[in-house]
């Protein structure tokens, strides 16, 4: 019998004040399931911002400077952070400029006087700070913690950054979670899209071996994302291969469906029958952040050729019963502002610049760190197709080998997982998932 | 007058002549071939006129291939001669086989050239078309073609001089024999790394005009490439910029027209792509007739307002287009990678009583171009300084919290511009470094302003079962605030993806041979 006040105390921390949460791994997730509860953390009021720069948030100082363009401000923690003058009316969240309801902005932009010059500042002791500006008749109202989240100060950014880095792994465990507790149990529907996000890949197990039972799986996401292969694609032999993953032979490393502006984010890949009689048919997966991070550094001009210059990726199909005939041109890797790899795609058959597209390959298929999956029945293999590239080894023998896939979109996948570690995990930053967003 | 004697299994021919085109010498050469025959060979027009569809080999030598092409394209004009496949190969022989008829204005005379008559002549104005003209006139029989960098490049050479290079490399990756690409799914079978980035072409011909056979020197790999597909994708010849610089227009078509079949889909979908928009007329206002005509494109784009939503002034509204408020110019869903592509809205109800209510358009690449015209520093900044888009929104059914980071526009390599993003109603929390704030302020007030003042807006007023169909990407919607006074304004909307529209469009334009080259969609594609 599981003792209810065990599991109530690891919640204790977080009652008493102390935002720093305890690893959700502590929680037992058995006695979850037994006691039927959702381990919820109780501090949370949906409606309020945390934020992760902890301790000191509250502001000790406040300063109109620069011209009266800055205000300036001391968090207690003895950091700095200065805010625009135009930020700051951009950031105003009045009903008049910001609708509540559907939290929109509704200020038309073009009213916005293009030089703006702070008359007054003021903080009030509910946690706002009221703003007034010279050239505009309006009552700004901002708060304190609005500034603590959002500030830009270099420390903040550089801490941004730090918090939502990948790690690269070079041990090639697989995580695992339960579909059994992720049925029952948010937290382990928060673990199983936490793997996927930080560790690009977590197999899912005890998933019913049912025709479309994947369908049940990711309504615990979100909508599954439809693409020219349909909602729920089966891949097994077919006699009229639309797709080379329809027949026996080894696929190379590739992600899927590049001819999309965004590619399938997460895909799901769930065994139905995988017989024992069959040899070979491993999926196997290539971190390409890390093959590319290792590629900028070992050849940083043949990097830059690959940031600079479109290739060329096509699926024109007409012999099937929806003819295709899409044609997308990008680079394989992008960057943002910061030089950070924000995307990367890769295609063994695509087209693109021929040494460098040579060198690439070579980089990816010489890369040690590769992940060998052989799925069983009842698994679901779920992966970050931004992230990770996945290949099949040819299988030979008689037998049936059967997996259903399907895709969530990146942004409603971060989007769940985002709400999730907000109500969860004291909102910890979600780490970069490929999907070309330049934070 | 062509002489030549014919045997029925296209033996080579011994032919001595010369070319001529009116009083000028063109061209003279001497063959050789199997058989050995006479100096001059004759057959008679009537000969040839009774057997109108038969072929005839020649083969013929030269030092110079370039040369050897241009007088084998000569006599097929002339003779009305169709090569059926020209051979240039390193040893400078040539064959070529056709469906002959005489023409009699051809006259054979004896003459000379040598290299400086050959140059010469080749200035010869004629009517032929040039190389890369148009895709039907692309390598058609007055195109040579020649390796050139030993054998590093194909070119393929007009009369006016204009030239189309291909590299080995680039042919070799491009094959489309069936090793090479799957042949029912046409997916590349081509493993990158087993090619040699120095690969160099042994032979190269045409084939019935439609194809170029390549056989590569080191891997010995014979494939083939189509001259259709090396026409649309030559990168030989710096391409024009392109302007996203438009007037705005709003087309219309009738829901009769777009339902009766291909041809009225695709007409409707040319529309959206020319212009960005499109006003479907007489459609019937039931709640089913938007999906069920969206759905002849391409599946509705689920997002997280489902699949169709309802656009009217709702109590608690989970999006600000659920109230009675003025929207400003926008695009929707910008906190989406792939923000939603076409956005359709069918007008069920909107009541005379109504005041207010008018939609307005505007075509926001355009608006882009002429501010790169007036601003150019402020539009650099608005390409390079990332803007915040959100959703943050928990309130609601399905709690979201979205947030995405991307400039205002983007470019591709050659700084055309690809994309625009603008909606300053889903806008976060800017989060740049501290030296780019108040320059990105500056740009961005200037480009609010540009498009405040921008002339080129299209005012409407929908009417009960029009359907307003629109490129989301490129065109910006806004909305007049209306007052109900007790009457009903009702539509209801849904969106596509931009690559399956631009799919079905592709589809559809060449199945009905209508094959142009569609304007860029404002997705992220770079080209």
């Amino acid at each position: 019998m599981l003792c209810v006040s065990r599991i109530l105390s690891a919640f204790t921390p977080i009652i008493q004040g102390n935002s720093r949460a305890p690893s959700l791994r502590k929680v037992p997730l058995k006695a979850c399931r037994q006691l039927n509860i959702t381990p919820v953390w109780p501090i949370h009021n949906a409606l309020q911002v945390r934020s992760t720069h902890e301790p000191g948030g509250v502001i000790e100082e406040a300063n109109i400077t620069g011209n009266r363009k800055i205000l300036s401000v001391k968090w207690r923690n003895g950091e700095f952070a200065s805010f625009h003058s135009k930020w700051l009316r951009f950031n105003c969240l009045c009903s008049k400029c910001n609708d509540h309801t559907s939290k929109s902005w509704i200020w038309p932009a073009h009213q916005v006087p293009l030089e703006l010059t702070l008359k007054s500042m003021t903080t009030t002791d509910n946690g706002e700070i009221h703003v007034q500006w010279n050239e505009e008749e309006h009552e700004g109202i901002i708060t304190k913690d609005h500034l603590l989240q959002h500030s830009y100060s270099e420390e903040n950014r550089r801490r941004l950054r730090e918090e939502t880095k990948l790690q690269f792994q070079t041990d090639m465990t697989l995580p695992e979670v339960s579909w059994l507790d992720v049925e029952k149990c948010e937290d382990a529907l928060y673990r199983w899209l936490r793997n996927i996000s930080d560790k690009g890949i977590c197999l899912l197990t005890d998933v019913p071996a049912e025709h479309h039972y994947a369908r049940k799986v990711l309504s615990k996401i979100g909508s599954l994302t439809g693409t020219l292969y349909g909602d729920i694609w089966d891949v097994k032999l077919h006699k009229n291969i639309i797709n080379a993953a329809y027949g026996r032979q080894a696929l190379l490393f590739h992600t899927d469906l590049a001819i999309y502006e965004a590619q399938p984010g997460i895909q799901f890949l769930h065994c139905l029958k995988f017989d024992d009689t069959l040899e070979g048919g491993e999926t196997l997966f290539v971190d390409l952040y890390h093959i590319a991070e290792l590629f900028r550094t070992d050849y940083p001009e043949d990097f830059r050729i690959l940031t600079e210059v479109p290739f060329t990726f096509t699926r024109i199909h007409y012999d099937r019963a929806d003819p295709v005939h899409m044609i997308l041109r990008k680079p394989l890797i992008r960057l943002n502002d910061d030089n950070r790899i924000i995307s990367v795609t890769w295609h063994e058959h695509e087209l693109g610049p021929p040494l460098v597209n040579e060198l690439f390959a070579r980089a990816i298929n010489e890369f040690p760190y590769k992940r060998s999956v052989r799925l069983r029945k009842g698994d679901m293999i779920c992966f970050n197709n931004r992230r990770l590239a996945h290949s099949r080894n040819a299988f030979v023998g008689k037998g049936e080998r059967h997996l259903q896939g399907c895709y969530v979109n990146s942004d409603d996948f971060k989007s769940k997982l985002m709400y999730l570690s907000h109500k969860l995990d004291n909102g910890r930053p979600v780490c970069h998932i490929g999907n070309t967003d330049w934070t | 007058m062509l002489i030549a004697e014919q045997e029925q299994n296209y033996k080579f021919y011994t032919m001595c002549m010369c070319l001529s085109q009116g009083t000028e010498p063109i061209a003279y050469f001497t063959g050789e071939g199997a058989q050995p025959k006479a100096k001059s060979v004759k057959v008679s027009r009537e000969v040839l006129g009774r057997r109108k569809s038969h072929s005839m080999a020649l083969t013929c030598k030269t030092c110079c291939p370039r040369l050897l092409n241009r007088c084998l394209n000569t006599i097929c004009s002339s003779s009305r001669l169709e090569p059926w496949g020209s051979k240039v190969t390193q040893g400078h022989k040539v064959a070529c086989r056709g469906i002959a008829s005489l023409s009699p204005q051809l006259k054979l005379q004896r003459w000379k050239v040598n290299k400086a008559d050959h140059v010469a002549t080749r200035n010869v104005a004629t009517m032929r078309p040039s190389v890369g003209s148009s895709p039907a006139e692309f390598a058609d029989s007055q195109t040579e073609i020649f390796l050139d960098n030993n054998g590093r490049e194909v070119v393929f050479q007009g009369l006016d001089s204009r030239e189309l290079r291909f590299h080995a490399v680039w042919l070799r990756y491009n094959c489309q024999c069936s090793d090479c690409i799957q042949p029912h799914s046409g997916q590349r079978l081509l493993e990158s790394c087993h090619i040699n980035s120095d690969t160099t072409i042994e032979t190269a011909y045409m084939n019935d005009r439609t194809e170029l056979h390549i056989k590569w020197a080191d891997s010995q790999h014979q494939g083939h490439v189509r001259l259709d597909f090396l026409q649309k994708h030559s990168y030989h010849e710096a391409r024009e910029l392109v302007s996203r610089d438009q007037e705005s227009r709003l087309p219309s078509i009738s829901y009769e027209e777009v339902i009766s079949g291909d041809k009225g889909l695709l007409r409707w979908l040319q529309h959206i792509n020319q212009d960005g928009m499109c006003l479907v007329k007489g459609a019937p206002t039931e709640m089913t007739t938007l999906m069920e005509l969206v759905e002849r494109v391409a599946p509705v784009q689920t997002t997280i307002y489902g699949k169709l939503f309802g656009v009217e002034s709702t109590p608690n509204p989970i999006n600000v287009a659920y109230t009675s408020v003025k929207l400003d110019y926008h695009m929707d869903l910008v906190y989406y990678e792939s923000p939603p592509g076409l956005q359709f809205l069918h007008c069920i109800r909107f009541d005379d009583c109504v005041v207010g209510g008018e939609n307005y358009m505007l075509n926001v690449l355009a608006v882009a171009e002429r501010f790169r015209q007036q601003h150019p520093a402020d539009f650099d900044i608005l390409t390079k300084v990332p803007a915040t888009f959100q959703k943050i929104h928990f309130a609601r059914a399905e709690p979201v919290m979205m947030k995405y980071q991307r400039p205002h526009i983007n470019l591709n390599h050659r700084k055309e511009i690809v994309n625009v993003i603008w909606s300053p109603q889903f806008e976060g929390p800017l989060s740049v470094h501290y030296d780019d704030v108040e320059p990105y302020y500056r740009a961005y007030h200037k480009f609010s302003q540009a498009i405040k003042n921008d002339k080129n807006k299209i005012q409407l007023r929908l009417n009960p079962g029009e359907i307003l169909s629109f490129n989301n990407r490129t065109i910006l919607h806004a909305r007049e605030s209306f007052q109900l006074n007790g009457g009903v304004r009702k539509l209801q909307g849904c969106y596509l993806n931009i690559d399956e529209y631009k799919s079905k469009l592709a589809v559809l334009a060449h199945l009905h041979g209508e094959e142009e080259q569609l304007k860029h969609v404002g997705n992220q594609c770079w080209f």
